[in-house]
């Protein structure tokens, strides 16, 4: 484990920073409210979507490297690729267009406002949808890719084995692909209430 | 390794002759067909350009960023299982082909 030096080092020195402050009567300085009022609503919202295109790309290709190996590992044994061998590619490319898609809703809410408007309440709210919809989608696009892709591997290698076991394969992929819609779904219900920046 | 040369040629003579054609005994079909290849290009392109462009054609016809965002979605999905239509069309199509020849060869 690489990380105990480092996590210990982290701790201590919060240790000592924390009980100067502590001692020295700033205690009130730890604040997670103040932080979480002073970190600009423009901050959240980005790093909401950042994190949704991001890990929903994650999955994807991950996925795709999945079925990938798989496919042209099965394909030493039955030397025939055909379109329905890549069907499982196309079941992962459609998670990043799910994380592509959420992303362009998601940033249809920024925009500029003047300076002291920004920490307004209902720019706030905005900024925690985002944040936390851009969450929501991200690590559900990540978890759906990695499922699609271990199934899309699994049906390349029943494929290779016996043809005919293909399409009872696929109806199980399809079931996997659909978990990535619920955390669209849900994504979108949670922005959908947050008006634009500057709006109100 | 010394006596591989010994052919009454130089390397650089063996070299520069033309290697005698033989048949080769291995399968030197591409193993996927251009067809499929095409194909799942042209899907790729589709599936990238037809749900973010309709998001776009329905926010330019006034619907909001969330319907729209549930039109492109409903899109990508329409792209998806046209891809897997296509994909058991083919099959059942060469599925036939194959049990065809094998009554073939069986008479």
């Amino acid at each position: 484990m690489g990380l105990t030096y480092p996590a210990g080092a982290a701790t201590v020195s919060l240790l000592v920073i924390g009980g100067y402050m502590l001692f020295h009567g700033d205690g009130e300085q730890f604040n997670v409210g103040q932080f979480l009022e002073s970190v600009s609503p423009y901050a959240w919202a980005n790093i909401g979507i950042a994190m949704c295109i991001g890990l929903s790309v994650v999955g994807a290709s991950w996925g795709i490297f999945l079925t990938g190996s798989s496919i042209v590992g099965g394909g030493v044994k039955a030397p025939r690729i055909r379109t329905k061998n890549l069907i499982s590619i196309i079941f992962c490319e459609v998670v990043a267009i799910y994380g592509v898609i959420m992303a362009i809703v998601f940033s249809s809410k920024l925009n500029l406002v003047p300076d002291d408007e920004i920490f307004s309440g209902s720019n706030q709210y905005t900024g925690y949808a985002l944040f936390w919809g851009g969450i929501t989608v991200g690590m559900c696009n990540l978890i759906c890719g990695i499922s699609v892709g271990i199934n899309g591997s699994s049906a390349a290698l029943a494929d290779a084995a016996d043809g005919t076991l293909f399409v009872k394969i696929l109806v199980i992929e399809i079931f996997s692909s659909v978990l990535g819609l619920f955390g669209l779904i849900i994504g979108l219900l949670v922005t959908g209430k947050a008006l634009e920046f500057g709006a109100a | 390794m010394a006596s591989r040369r010994g052919q009454g040629k130089s390397y650089a003579e063996a070299v520069a002759s033309p290697v005698p054609e033989k048949p080769s005994d291995s399968d030197v079909t591409p193993a996927v067909p251009t067809n499929v290849i095409f194909k799942l290009l042209g899907f790729s392109v589709a599936m990238i350009s037809l749900p973010i462009g309709m998001y776009f054609i329905a926010v330019k016809f006034g619907a909001s960023p969330t319907v729209a965002g549930i039109i492109a979605a409903v899109a990508a999905n329409v792209v998806l299982f046209t891809y897997v239509y296509v994909a058991w069309q083919d099959d059942r199509l060469e599925r036939e082909a194959e049990t065809k020849k094998n009554n073939k060869k069986a008479q």
